[in-house]
């Protein structure tokens, strides 16, 4: 046990220390990107690897964050900080109201709904303006934020927030809230049976996820100074949590960061080298992964072993 | 005061009629058997009244007060809980932490006195051994237990148990008979749905009978073996001749 907790204070110290290496601006923005879908897959495991219900709408979050921030910080001059504090308020308080109604369907209904959800936020924001005579979300124009920091800032703005959501993660796997998120995954009558509030359990994960993707949403806007709401509502931003979840291995700790990790590097190295087959190697990856690994690439290591 | 008082209790699933306005009650420290053919709506009866589905028509008083309306978790909590005949346990999870589960949510202990609760409740079933197995690398007979281990664990005074003892060797059931009478001598109130009559005449204070969702027999259960309707509806005559 003691060399473990070795390990990660090394392991945590080394990304911290990282910007004293003094490297190229290059290598913060990989891994800035890698801790944005560290922190992205493992908030969307902590609902849907934990509890089971798949959520299809996640990016609706994120699109919702990203605006808030940029709504706030340009036309109400909101420092940066706060900004993103209220967009992860904001949408934990819509996905309470979302939840309370989806978390009622099950299965492939939960799915269905939540990406309505998601299509529907991005068609409020494109075209909102137009239907209402204003000048709110600029509908497809999309919104310029100030350019202030420098790379340094955001690598440790992500760091400290994915690196917080792990660690959260981490936690809830072991107290209360998370077996009662487990014992709703693998029977959802019996949980209720033992006297789990499921409802409110359910609805508690789901709006916790959605305000953490919702406060990267807002760090992704400031970072990349220009959204536009194709871009931040794109449903990729869903797939590719999910399949970082699933790659890694849903319902894990580490799962989606192993899975968050590897598929941003091989986006980032094989993908500009390999343009065209890239996806289709990935698919085959996938399909490979799921077959062979159904608890993801966490289930190699993992000594727990459990038989079906 | 009677512990559970059932009201002309009725629930359909479309055109089928599976409880037809059926009434029983259940006193305390009794042990109630119910019987009756497949899909006579024991399992339905049983699922309505710890609140996984919604009557139709009548109300189930607990101590006198409608649970009608209440989640199963509020119902659990309340004193009532069932164990399934299809055994769902938390398959990830390892057998202690099955039996952990309701003892945190269902009597919201804290973690160190859930954890000595759940000692106890492993050594009662003998399940002991198995406690850091994942719940599906168990025997079916120590998932029947599990099953049962989780409703003792909600604390719950009244116990549903949906064919506890089916499938299990003759020497497993008696040891499960032994462990229900243990149960009852610690007051626990026990309504039972099983198809073994040597379990029902052995436990049951007092047996119900279902036909087609509806109560067609009531009483002792040597008088209600004696029955025409049940002998007709369920037993056949080989049993009645004894």
């Amino acid at each position: 046990m003691k060399w473990k907790v070795l390990i990660w204070l090394a392991v945590s110290l080394g990304l911290v220390l990282f910007p004293l290496a003094g490297a190229e601006g290059y290598y913060y923005r990989i891994l800035s990107m890698i801790y944005l879908w560290v922190g992205l897959a493992s908030a969307w495991n902590l609902t849907s690897g934990f509890t089971g219900y798949i959520d299809f709408g996640a990016v609706g979050y994120f699109g919702i964050g990203n605006y808030a921030t940029a709504l706030l910080m340009t036309r109400a001059a909101v420092p940066f900080m706060p900004s993103m504090a209220i967009g992860g308020v904001l949408c934990g308080l819509i996905a309470l109201l979302i939840g309370r109604y989806t978390m009622k369907l099950r299965g492939a209904y939960f799915g269905i709904a939540t990406l309505a959800f998601a299509e529907a936020a991005k068609q409020i924001v494109l075209e909102f303006d137009r239907t209402f005579r204003v000048r709110l979300f600029e509908g497809s124009h999309g919104i310029t934020l100030p350019i202030a920091q420098d790379e340094v800032f955001f690598y440790y703005v992500f760091l400290t927030v994915s690196g917080g959501i792990v660690l959260g993660v981490f936690l809830i796997n072991r107290n209360k809230f998370g077996y009662a998120l487990k014992a709703i995954k693998e029977a959802e009558d019996s949980a209720e049976l033992a006297g789990i509030n499921t409802r409110r359990y359910k609805v508690s994960a789901y709006a916790l996820t959605a305000a953490l993707i919702g406060v990267l949403g807002g760090i992704n806007a400031y970072w990349l100074t220009y959204i536009s709401p194709l871009d931040v509502f794109s449903v990729m931003h869903t797939i590719n949590m999910i399949i970082m979840a699933l790659f890694g291995g849903m319902g894990t700790v580490f799962g989606p960061v192993v899975g968050a990790f590897v598929l941003s590097m091989a986006n980032e190295v094989i993908g500009s080298k390999l343009l065209y087959t890239y996806l289709m190697m990935l698919g085959m990856i996938l399909l490979v992964v799921v077959i062979f690994l159904p608890r993801g690439m966490i289930g190699l290591i993992s000594r727990k072993r459990i038989r079906r | 005061m009677n512990v559970l008082a059932i009201q002309d209790l009725a629930k359909t699933f479309g055109a089928l009629k599976a409880l037809h306005d059926v009434n029983f009650i259940v006193h305390e420290g009794e042990t109630l058997g119910i019987i009756g053919p497949n899909g006579a709506g024991k399992t339905t009866l049983f699922n309505v009244i710890v609140g996984l589905y919604r009557p139709d028509g009548g109300d189930v008083l607990y101590r006198g007060k409608s649970i009608r309306n209440l989640l199963p978790h509020r119902i659990c909590r309340a004193g009532i809980t069932k164990t399934s005949q299809i055994v769902h346990p938390f398959l990830t999870l390892t057998v202690k932490e099955n039996v952990l589960i309701p003892l945190m949510f269902g009597q919201k202990l804290s973690r160190r006195e859930s954890e000595r609760k759940a000692d106890e409740i492993m050594e009662f079933l003998n399940i002991r051994e198995v406690k850091d197995l994942p719940s599906t690398a168990i025997s079916l007979q120590n998932r029947r237990r599990l099953e049962l281990a989780r409703a003792l664990g909600t604390g719950a005074e009244v116990i549903l148990m949906d064919e506890n003892l089916a499938g299990l060797n003759p020497k497993e059931l008696e040891e499960g008979m032994a462990i229900i009478r243990e149960l009852k001598k610690r007051g626990k109130v026990l309504i039972i749905v099983e198809h073994i009559m040597q379990a029902i005449l052995g436990l049951c204070d007092r047996v119900i009978v279902l036909s087609y969702g509806e109560k067609i027999a009531d009483g002792p259960p040597l008088d209600v073996c004696r029955d025409e309707r049940v002998i007709t509806a369920y037993l056949g005559q080989k049993i009645c001749s004894r």
